[in-house]
């Protein structure tokens, strides 16, 4: 992953560590067919959900027996149980994905397992330290995608405790989402899963911006930054960051300089090149702007593609940059189909 | 001569040392005197006895390592050393752990020789000294020291450093500071800010892929040759062909031919992140300078050195003298040698007492005994100019640090400085001066009046800076809205070339308080940059020297260095390797010591590095990661793949 690569073992070592692992093997194979008879015959008590706890701990990536855990929870452990007791299970089933998060921070069922437990109750769970969890993990690991997808859910969620109508709640959500993801991007523009969040955003809070009361917002916006006198850069950049929605010709604008400013920091880079791709063809962008202003953003951007590629050129004996030349490309398309159409 | 060292003998005061600060010594103390007053029960020194196995381990604390003094002079041993400054006192515990019986002596009543850790008092004492040229103060000179109010000066706050140095976070003393076990006696804390002077205004480094994306200054071709140039330092080793023909050529020419960088990113590139003393280094010196800071980022986190808290060079070296001790060393300090002679091969000591050397004896040049006359010549000339500032200077350091570089490239201060000024800031959060005051270290390789005049100029145009950064409303620009950029991320800009020009003539409302500033010069047998070459300690070893009829004190002494111009810890390693050769005749056991790991319970805690503490401190320093390369991105997730015990695979 990322250019590092795995150990591979000696052929001694291998025999050794087979031989170490025997013991190993043997006691998870009775485990393993001890929970499968348990679930076969319907049990559901706290001595099987223990044993799924020892299976799982031993192979999280078995979702057979997250399935059986998981009837074990609704059929016996959450039965009946006063909110108090409800919040220490879930507190326990979340502290218990968390030590196999940390050994196994890409497996699909420990993430799966928890967005099922959150969701069990969405009012009942604690969404603010959800945030600041998922932020920890990504802080080690920036690019794990598993935890970007997990921070969309937990967005989602938040907001789906938000009346509609409060419009001022749902933007400022993501205009604190926005923040973060721009953080992460500054921090390493190399990185997939933050710029993906931020094409997911923008278009979001424009549409949440449609028919919301722009100026109603901001004044609100306002109001805060003036309540929250030790706090005010953090609200400073969230109503920069609003004002970049006021007018979407104005965004793709700056969107483009934020791009060529990429390319130009490091031109090898994929993810910015995707991104771009994205901006460049995106119909929630070009339907919203006249085909010359279009043109001219597309005219723009293979002004620079093209002179960053004479660069790279001159650098390399010669020699393109393939994501010049595969934008270059794209572009021209691009251009072509948009002045035939008239 | 021994007069004035007697009369200051009152100031053999010393701050708590390393050991002395800790908890668990502090309590293990005032259980000592209890035991005392209770009078040696068998009992209790039995279980005494125990505790100590049980808590001390390999390594037990020793406090009261500063008085050992009772112990007196053994009448023989393998391996003399005078002076108890790094480089001897790595040597020291490496010998020692070796199996060598050590002596290790010091005519001062402190540790850290040349490169000690002072109070104010003893730092009056030791410009008295040094200006009287007495012993044991060899190879500094014209010490000159201003304080205009003493009585605000609590001496004992205060901990300054001779040779104040800072650590890169991947770097052979690193290594072996954790190889050794001796980091677990000091304590770290990171320094991530580097500033360049220009255009008198203080850049701040933009070195990162971070800085560059966002910088908002950089064209975007100067950013794109940057990090072409990042990318390519990384690597440089297998890139030979790129550099070859600049080998021999200046390290700025290579620069700006190679990758098209203009002064700005050169003066950065050189000064700030390759930390060089003089505008004349090499390509290929000036590469694995650049590659130092580019490869300690993110080894320990994001800042690419550290410094030792309560003061540099000096607590470490007695770090290593409680590892030397704990290995057997015998400890002397306030013993000077009086003499040595090659053929019965007995010192003398300023005590009266004598020692029969079986191996070596070896000499700090500052500590060589009266009359000497084999002192390498020390050309080199280092000048120091250390200033304590009633501010904390925090508008210079990243928030929740407590130190930052900054450095005047060549030609950027009105005297037209042949070299760079380099300064170490550190602040009370630092533990060597007081919360709210600042230890401002600057030196230069240039030498006589003129190093003293450039010195004093960038001292100046700091003073002025920080008024102005400090100042809520200081200058007063009419900034309309052309001077403000928007940001692409949304954040506007203040231009900053119309801000320079107002720094200009900005006129400070009020001065800065410095409460102290001491100037002296440092001689130094190692050029600037030079690699410490063995034939530096062929001096006197050879078989004339010991035959010569010349009445000398020191025939047969073999002597180290006194401190270089380099402002890191580079070098000190090589050095004491080399001369542990010397001695030992190679260097294959040098730290080859198994030291047993008795408390790994809190190694791998922090998987990825070092947690830093809120205090900004750096708490334990995660062993198993100290080889781990600067793999940016990955290195995190690898480490909590490494975290997981066994990954197994089953066939299911």
């Amino acid at each position: 992953m990322h250019g590092i690569k795995r150990t591979h073992l000696s052929k001694d070592a291998k025999l050794r560590k087979l031989e170490k692992d025997k013991v190993k093997i043997k006691t998870y194979r009775s485990l393993q067919d001890d929970v499968l008879d348990l679930k076969d015959s319907l049990v559901f008590d706290q001595m099987a959900l223990d044993k799924t706890t020892k299976l799982l701990d031993l192979n999280p990536e078995f979702y057979t027996i997250w399935n059986y855990r998981r009837d074990i929870l609704i059929n016996y452990v959450l039965k009946d149980k006063s909110l108090e007791d409800l919040k220490k299970i879930i507190s326990d089933e979340l502290l218990f994905t968390m030590t196999q998060l940390k050994k196994f921070p890409k497996c699909y069922c420990i993430w799966n397992h928890r967005v099922w437990m959150l969701s069990y109750d969405k009012k009942i769970s604690n969404w603010d330290i959800e945030l600041m969890t998922v932020s920890k993990m990504l802080d080690l690991d920036s690019r794990n995608f598993h935890g970007w997808h997990y921070r969309r859910f937990i967005i989602s969620s938040m907001e789906s405790l938000i009346d509609k109508d409060d419009l001022y709640s749902l933007v400022l959500i993501n205009l604190k989402e926005l923040s973060y993801t721009s953080k992460m991007i500054n921090r390493n523009i190399s990185n997939y899963s933050a710029w993906h969040n931020r094409s997911k955003l923008v278009v979001k809070l424009f549409e949440q911006l449609l028919n919301a009361d722009y100026t109603n917002i901001l004044q609100r916006l306002e109001q805060e930054k003036i309540q929250n006198n030790n706090n005010n850069n953090i609200i400073d950049e969230y109503i920069n960051n609003f004002k970049l929605f006021e007018n979407l010709k104005n965004f793709i604008n700056l969107e483009i300089d934020l791009l060529i400013n990429a390319i130009f920091t490091d031109a090898e880079d994929s993810s910015v090149w995707v991104y771009m791709r994205w901006v460049l063809s995106s119909k929630f962008f070009y339907d919203k702007l006249s085909k010359d202003e279009y043109l001219q953003n597309l005219n723009k951007m293979l002004e620079k593609v093209e002179e960053l590629n004479e660069l790279e050129k001159d650098d390399n004996n010669g020699q393109n940059n393939p994501w010049c030349i595969k934008t270059t490309t794209l572009i021209k398309e691009l251009i072509r189909k948009n002045s035939n159409t008239l | 001569m021994m007069s004035s060292v007697t009369e200051h003998r009152y100031l053999a005061e010393r701050r708590p040392s390393v050991v002395e600060r800790r908890l668990s010594v502090v309590q293990a103390q005032a259980q000592a005197q209890a035991r005392a007053q209770v009078q040696a029960q068998a009992q209790a020194q039995a279980q005494n006895q125990n505790q100590n196995q049980v808590q001390g381990g390999v390594i037990p604390s020793l406090a009261g390592l500063e008085e050992p003094a009772m112990e007196g002079t053994p009448e023989k041993c393998d391996v003399v050393i005078c002076g108890t400054g790094l480089v001897e006192s790595v040597l020291a515990a490496a010998l020692a752990w070796q199996g060598s019986s050590v002596l290790h002596i010091d005519s001062h009543p402190y540790y850290g020789d040349t490169c000690s850790t002072l109070t104010i008092d003893q730092i009056k004492a030791w410009v008295d000294n040094v200006n009287q040229h007495n012993n044991g103060f060899k190879g500094f000179s014209d010490a000159l020291l201003y304080i205009p109010r003493p009585q605000d000066l609590n001496s004992k706050d205060y901990g300054i450093d001779l040779t104040p140095r800072i650590l890169f976070a991947k770097s052979d003393l690193l290594s072996l500071l954790i190889k050794s076990r001796v980091y677990k006696y000091l304590e770290f804390q990171p320094l991530s800010t580097y500033h360049t002077y220009e255009n008198d205004s203080f850049e701040k480094l933009a070195s990162t892929k971070e800085d560059i994306f966002t910088d908002q200054t950089l064209s975007l071709t100067t950013k794109r040759y940057l990090m072409k140039f990042m990318k390519f330092v990384f690597d440089y080793e297998n890139q030979k062909d790129q550099w070859i023909n600049y080998s021999k050529k200046p390290f700025i020419q290579f620069i700006q031919e190679k990758f098209n960088l203009a002064k700005p990113q050169v003066n950065e590139l050189v000064y700030s992140i390759g930390l060089t003393s003089t505008p004349d280094i090499l390509t290929p010196a000036g590469l694995s300078r650049v590659k130092r800071y580019l490869s300690s980022f993110e080894v320990y986190g994001s800042f690419p050195v550290m410094f030792s808290k309560y003061g540099g060079p000096g607590e470490i070296s007695q770090g290593f003298c409680r590892s030397a001790a704990v290995a057997g060393a015998t400890y002397k300090l306030d013993t000077g040698l009086v003499s040595y002679d090659p053929n019965s091969k007995i010192a003398i000591f300023t005590d009266g007492s004598k020692v029969h050397v079986t191996e070596k004896i070896i000499c700090s040049p500052s500590q060589a005994p009266e009359n000497a006359k084999f002192v390498p010549d020390q050309p080199h000339q280092i000048t120091r100019l250390i200033a304590i500032v009633k501010k904390s200077c925090k508008e210079w350091m990243t928030e929740n640090e407590s130190g930052c570089i900054i450095v005047f490239p060549t030609n950027s201060l009105p005297t037209a400085n042949k070299y760079p000024v380099q300064i170490l800031i550190q602040s009370g959060g630092s533990g060597i001066c007081p919360v709210g005051q600042s230890v401002w270290y600057l030196s230069t390789i240039e030498t006589g009046n003129r190093a003293r005049k450039d010195l004093e100029t960038a001292l100046n145009k700091l003073e002025e800076s920080l008024l102005r950064e400090s100042e809520e409303d200081g200058f007063d620009v009419s900034l309309d809205e052309q001077d403000v950029f928007i940001r692409s991320d949304g954040l506007p800009v203040i231009n900053s070339v119309k801000l320079g020009k107002s720094f200009k003539d900005f006129i400070p409302k009020q001065n800065i308080q410095c409460l102290f500033k001491l100037l002296f010069t440092q001689h130094s047998a190692i050029p600037p940059f030079g690699i410490v070459r063995p034939k530096l300690f062929d001096h006197n070893k050879k078989e004339e020297d010991i035959n010569s009829t010349l009445a000398a004190p020191d025939h047969g002494v073999v002597y180290s260095n006194m401190p270089s111009s380099e402002i890191s810890y580079d070098g000190i390693v090589t050095e004491a390797k080399l001369l542990y050769e010397k001695i030992v005749g190679d260097d294959e056991d040098f730290f080859e010591v198994d030291f047993e790991d008795d408390d790994d319970e809190q190694v791998m805690q922090h998987p990825g590095g070092v947690s830093t503490g809120d205090n900004g401190g750096l708490g334990q320093i995660d062993d198993s990661s100290s080889t781990a390369h600067a793999g940016r991105d990955s290195s995190n997730e690898q480490a909590i793949a490494d975290d997981g015990d066994i990954e197994m695979e089953f066939d299911l």
